[in-house]
């Protein structure tokens, strides 16, 4: 008997199968009735764009839209640089690594819904006007433990002595930091906004619990719209977009920041 | 360039109850080659650090020409380093790595390429073909060229080296020695050159510091402290050394004897003291160590092991298992007391 047409070589293919049908298989339909030109999902008429245009004129997801987008940058923007900031401290001041990375890893365990409970509980007791900039708060506030994870590890890879032969040749602090450190750190940073971002675009639960009436992200909308038992073709074409976006982020993160990283880790390492 | 005179004084250096330095006071005379040799963890580093800046000794002061420059941070001190690691800027170029401490100087443009250009030929490596690569393009030889140029490039006042060739090859080490050398001579540049490697500091060095346990035990030129250590470990750890157990008359109370391995003679037939010969005992010969121009043996003897160094010729007499006596002689005789000592 052959080896690869053994009994226990075709469970395995077929158990891999499984698993690529159970996880893609939902999104390709998805993506495939996004395309449909009938608005019922119970069969394929023929091929459209309209559920694409529809989106463009549809003037609350624009503004969903803009809502995620821009809370997504600002937040990744500036989770990173607090996270670099708090990294960077570290090296300085190493016996503040344990109390950081005690301060700094349960954002990412905690379940979700808890954390958003009290921030929801802070906000009102501190009389804050929930919308845009509860949700970015919200937000940023896991995002700068993942940024934290992130550079922290890159940091380490630089040796020390990197920092110490600048600083003799007669650059002062901030001049090792900008023309040494950040340029060094390149890959992580830019690592962290990836993450950050698409953590802040895709969140739900914490939104969920921190937005006011009348402001909405676009997870929020497709669910409010889908909840109502209105899953048009529309939902399906914006959910298309945004496993898109998805997609295209986490390929350049698997394809050059990863190898980036490795790169450094060996090189310095 | 213009190098420094480096004065020391009375530095001394705690981490918690650990004592990295105690009461060392040095001078490094301008233009000089200076090596400090001791085993790892003996303070040699720290030492280095507060030359540079870096650790701010406890109490004592650091003198560049006569100036206090104790509370001047590393950046203002002027000073050129190579680390073992190297620490070349990865994301820079060749050019860019020799051309930072003048970029961040603000000089211009043109004076900067003209800079990186000497000192390139300086430290020999072709400007055409090396300032534009990257550091991880380059060999480990080529990689030390380029942080000394680094380090010479903003002429510093002084280079210091902490065991910048610990990591190479020993037939790379031997041609970048004699490349060190070389280059120091025609900077001028007072160089301050840590190492725990004994043949590394012999080669190198105008003056020598050996250090143990955060102390100097012995400042001089390396032909003094080869013959007139002052101590069993400064013998030991700077060269090689046979030590007896032995009293010697009008010196009173118990001392030990010590002598080069090359002094110390061998003999089949029992020999007669004097005729400068102070001493002998009878042993046994246990291992023959091929060395290249000589061959080394070693000794089984009544007060311990001991070894010799005989030129090959000379060796083709002695062979395992055979019993000889080992003669002292009187010349190169080193003699140990309680502290101190001296040549008899």
């Amino acid at each position: 008997m052959c080896r690869r047409c053994s009994p226990s070589n075709l469970i395995w293919h077929v158990y891999i199968l499984a698993v690529l049908v159970f996880l893609y298989a939902p999104i390709a339909v998805l993506i495939l009735f996004s395309f449909n030109e009938s608005k019922y999902m119970t069969h394929l008429t023929g091929f459209t764009l309209e559920w694409y245009t529809r989106l463009v004129e549809n003037v609350r997801i624009l503004k969903a839209l803009e809502n995620s987008v821009s809370i997504a940058i600002v937040s990744a923007v500036i989770s990173t640089l607090l996270g670099m900031l708090a990294a960077y401290s570290v090296r300085r001041a190493p016996y503040l690594s344990l109390k950081l990375d005690t301060l700094m890893v349960p954002p990412i365990v905690i379940p979700e819904v808890a954390e958003a409970v009290s921030l929801m509980m802070f906000f009102y007791m501190v009389g804050a006007e929930y919308g845009w900039l509860t949700v970015f708060i919200g937000h940023t506030a896991f995002n700068i433990s993942y940024a934290y994870v992130t550079i922290k590890g890159q940091i380490h890879s630089i040796s020390p002595n990197i920092e110490k032969i600048a600083q003799s040749l007669g650059a002062g602090s901030f001049a090792v930091f900008r023309r040494i450190v950040i340029p060094l750190l390149t890959p992580a940073l830019t690592a962290s906004l990836l993450v950050t971002f698409i953590t802040s675009f895709s969140d739900f639960v914490k939104t969920v619990f921190t937005t006011g009436p009348g402001f909405e992200t676009l997870p929020l909308y497709v669910w409010r719209v889908a909840v109502r038992g209105r899953a048009t073709p529309e939902l399906n074409a914006l959910a298309t977009l945004m496993i898109l976006v998805s997609l295209v982020i986490s390929i350049y993160y698997t394809r050059r920041i990863i190898t980036k990283l490795g790169e450094s880790y060996q090189k310095q390492g | 360039m213009r190098g420094v005179e480096v004065r020391l004084e009375n530095i001394s250096k705690r981490y918690g109850n650990t004592v990295a330095l105690k009461d060392v006071s040095l001078n490094v005379p301008r233009g000089s080659l200076f090596t400090v040799l001791g085993p790892s963890g003996c303070g040699k580093s720290t030492l280095l650090g507060i030359v540079a800046g870096f650790i701010e000794p406890d109490e004592g002061h650091v003198f560049f020409d006569g100036a206090d420059v104790t509370g001047l941070p590393p950046q203002k001190r002027n000073v050129g380093m190579v680390f073992q690691d190297l620490a070349l800027f990865p994301h820079m170029s060749v050019f860019e790595n020799i051309a930072f401490g003048l970029r961040v100087r603000g000089e211009p443009e043109q004076a900067i390429r003209e800079k990186v250009k000497s000192v390139m030929e300086l430290v020999r490596l072709d400007f055409q073909e090396y300032a534009g690569r990257m550091p991880h393009q380059l060999s480990g030889g080529q990689q030390q060229r380029v942080a000394l140029a680094r380090a010479l490039a903003i002429e510093p006042r002084v280079l210091l080296l902490d065991e910048p060739l610990s990591h190479v090859d020993y037939s790379v080490k031997i041609l970048l020695l004699e490349e060190l050398k070389r280059i120091q001579r025609e900077a001028k540049v007072t160089t301050l050159y840590v190492t725990h490697d004994q043949s590394e500091a012999m080669y190198l060095a105008d003056y020598l510091a050996v250090m143990n346990y955060g102390t100097l035990e012995q400042v001089g030129r390396p032909e003094e402290i080869y013959d007139s250590p002052v101590s069993e470990f400064v013998a030991r750890f700077f060269g090689d050394i046979n030590i007896f157990p032995g009293e010697v008359a009008g010196l009173g109370g118990a001392s030990k004897i010590g002598v080069r391995l090359e002094r110390t003679m061998l003999s089949k037939t029992e020999p007669r003291v004097g005729n400068g010969i102070v001493g002998y005992m009878s042993g046994r010969i246990v291992e023959k160590i091929f060395q290249g121009p000589h061959v080394l043996l070693k000794l089984e003897t009544d007060y311990g092991s001991a070894k010799a160094l005989l030129p090959r010729a000379e060796s083709s007499h002695y062979n395992v298992g055979d019993r000889v006596f080992i003669l002292v002689p009187r010349t190169g005789l080193i003699v140990f007391r309680q502290r101190g000592s001296g040549r008899y």
